[in-house]
Formats: C-alpha cells, sequence, structure tokens
C-alpha cells in the first residue's frame, strides 16, 4: 500500500481518493480526526500504541511544514517502542512509502497541506 | 609572471624524471607518520623473538604478586525478578482476523490487534447505541479512557464507488468519494 498523491484535499492511497487527515495502519486507512498540528497528542496518536503487532515507525506530516510537537507526547510514543518520524506532509509520504517499501511497519498519521506556500 | 617562473622549474627535465620514476622496479614509499613507525617496529622479528621469550625475572616477579579482598561479598543483581516465567504479561485470544500476515493469535491485555479496531470502530460507528465505549472497552480488555480517545480520533471511511468510465464526474465530485 503507497502512497499515489496528495493534495489540499487529501490524498490517493493505492487508487482509492481520501479526503481530510488519515491515520494509514498496516493494510487500512482510517479517518483521522484531527484539525490540525495542534490536536496531535497522546489521545490522538491512541490507535498507533494499542496494536498488536506492535508499529516500529509512526510518520506524521503536519501539514505544509514541520512542526513542533508537544516533548511529552513524543516522549510517551517513544516509551512505547514507537519511533516517531515528524515531518512535512509532502516528505511524510516520500518517507512512508519508502519505509513501506523497506516491508517495515510503519503507521502514517497525514494531515493534507493546506498550500498555501505557492503548491 | 610568478607563475610562469615556477612553470620552468615544474617542467625542468621532466621527461627524465618520470622516466627514472616508472622504470623503478618497486616505488619508493613516501615516510611514515612517527607513531605508524611504532606499529611497523612490532612485526620485525626481534620484537617478536622478544615477546615470545620466557623472561624469568618477570615470572618471579609474577609468582610473588597475590592479590586478596576484604570487601563483602557484593550481590548479585537479578532484575527484580522481571524476566521470571511468572511475571510474563497477561494476554487474551483475538477475537477474529482475516490478514494472515497481520493476523496475531494472542494479544496482551491492553491491547489490540488491527482487525480487531477495524472491526470495534466500525460496530462503533453503525450502532453506537449499542457499541459504547465502555462495552467496548470491557469486550476487548482495554482501558475507558484509552476507547474513547479510539473513538473520538479514529473513524472509518465511509467508501463511495464511482463508475470508472465517468473519469470527469469523479475529479469534479472526488470530494464526496471518502469521507
Amino acid at each position: 500500500m503507497f502512497i499515489e498523491g496528495y493534495s489540499t484535499r487529501g490524498f490517493t492511497i493505492s487508487g482509492d481518493v481520501v479526503v481530510g487527515p488519515c491515520a494509514i495502519l498496516p493494510r487500512s486507512i482510517l479517518q483521522w480526526n484531527v484539525g490540525s498540528h495542534r490536536d496531535i497528542s497522546h489521545e490522538s496518536l491512541s490507535l498507533f500504541r494499542l496494536l498488536e503487532p506492535q508499529i516500529e515507525i509512526l510518520v506524521l506530516g503536519t501539514g505544509d511544514r514541520v512542526e513542533r510537537l508537544h516533548p511529552a507526547t513524543l516522549k510517551q510514543m517513544r516509551e512505547c517502542g514507537i519511533a516517531v518520524e515528524v515531518q512535512d506532509t509532502a516528505n511524510a509520504c516520500a518517507t512512508f512509502n519508502f519505509l513501506m517499501n523497506e516491508r517495515r511497519m510503519v503507521a502514517a498519521g497525514l494531515i493534507p497541506p493546506r498550500g498555501t506556500y505557492g503548491v | 609572471m610568478g607563475g610562469r617562473v615556477t612553470r620552468v622549474f615544474r617542467n625542468f627535465n621532466v621527461e627524465n624524471r618520470a622516466r627514472r620514476e616508472i622504470s623503478k622496479e618497486k616505488p619508493t614509499p613516501a615516510p611514515r607518520h612517527r607513531t605508524a613507525r611504532l606499529d611497523a617496529m612490532a612485526d620485525s622479528p626481534e620484537i617478536k623473538e622478544e615477546v615470545l621469550r620466557k623472561d624469568d625475572q618477570f615470572l618471579n616477579l609474577l609468582k610473588d604478586v597475590y592479590v586478596e579482598s576484604r570487601d563483602p561479598p557484593v550481590r548479585v543483581k537479578d532484575g527484580g525478578g522481571e524476566h521470571l516465567p511468572s511475571k510474563q504479561e497477561e494476554k487474551r485470544l483475538t477475537k477474529l482476523g482475516r490478514f494472515e500476515a497481520l493476523d496475531v493469535k494472542k494479544v496482551p491485555k491492553g491491547k489490540i490487534s488491527l482487525v480487531e479496531a477495524l472491526t470495534l470502530l466500525n460496530n462503533h460507528k453503525l450502532q453506537p447505541q449499542i457499541w459504547t465505549a465502555e462495552k467496548i472497552a470491557a469486550e476487548y480488555s482495554l482501558e475507558l479512557k484509552e476507547v474513547n480517545s479510539l473513538l473520538e480520533f479514529f473513524i472509518p471511511f465511509t467508501v463511495l464507488e464511482f463508475p470508472k468510465d465517468t473519469k470527469k464526474a469523479i475529479t469534479s465530485q472526488n470530494q464526496k468519494k471518502l469521507t
């Protein structure tokens, strides 16, 4: 399962058009009910933490550019044994595909870019 | 000006010098650094012999050495018994599954398999009155707090399928395709 495209509305993932922020899990996609990077918290990352078999690495796409997440949130994820990679959405898509290609247990939480930077 | 002078010196007799250099049997290696020379010395036969020879004087000195320890015996750390089999985390059997590679038979309590997660989220979406957070928490041995955040932030997509041939319609309506 690869991300084939992204726009200001959403993503194209293995041929399916997805609108809004999405959580990509191994072999499945869920709608991720966050508005912006400010909503990324311990609670909104709950599913990534609860899954068994455990997710190795979580790629977070924060929109137009990389945003600083709360250090406590990142620390808690690390304590659960999940590596977190925070990037802007464009790079996060690429990173996700790359890790997917390496057949890792990878999950992603992606917020579509707003495209205010001339995209 | 200066460049012309140096070039004259550099090119002086250059062909002869080059010929002499390449006609050598083995090129002369550049001098080594001071510290590297010590390493090279260790390989020399005299040093090797010296190292292998038994020195009676040193041996006698060594025989005189006797170590006595007067500290109380140190207790061995046992890690608090965490690795003992009796302390293994509690597990439960998973409900169902159909993704072969992602299927897990047993899951630690407080965790869920992917299939279960999708099932419970979908159940809650379709029948929120029946599948309340409390019921889900009890059914899947999860904490209520976690279930609440799970239900708040993760929602299954509504899948709408569009016929393949109306490509234009898809591009203008793709916002409605999956919400």
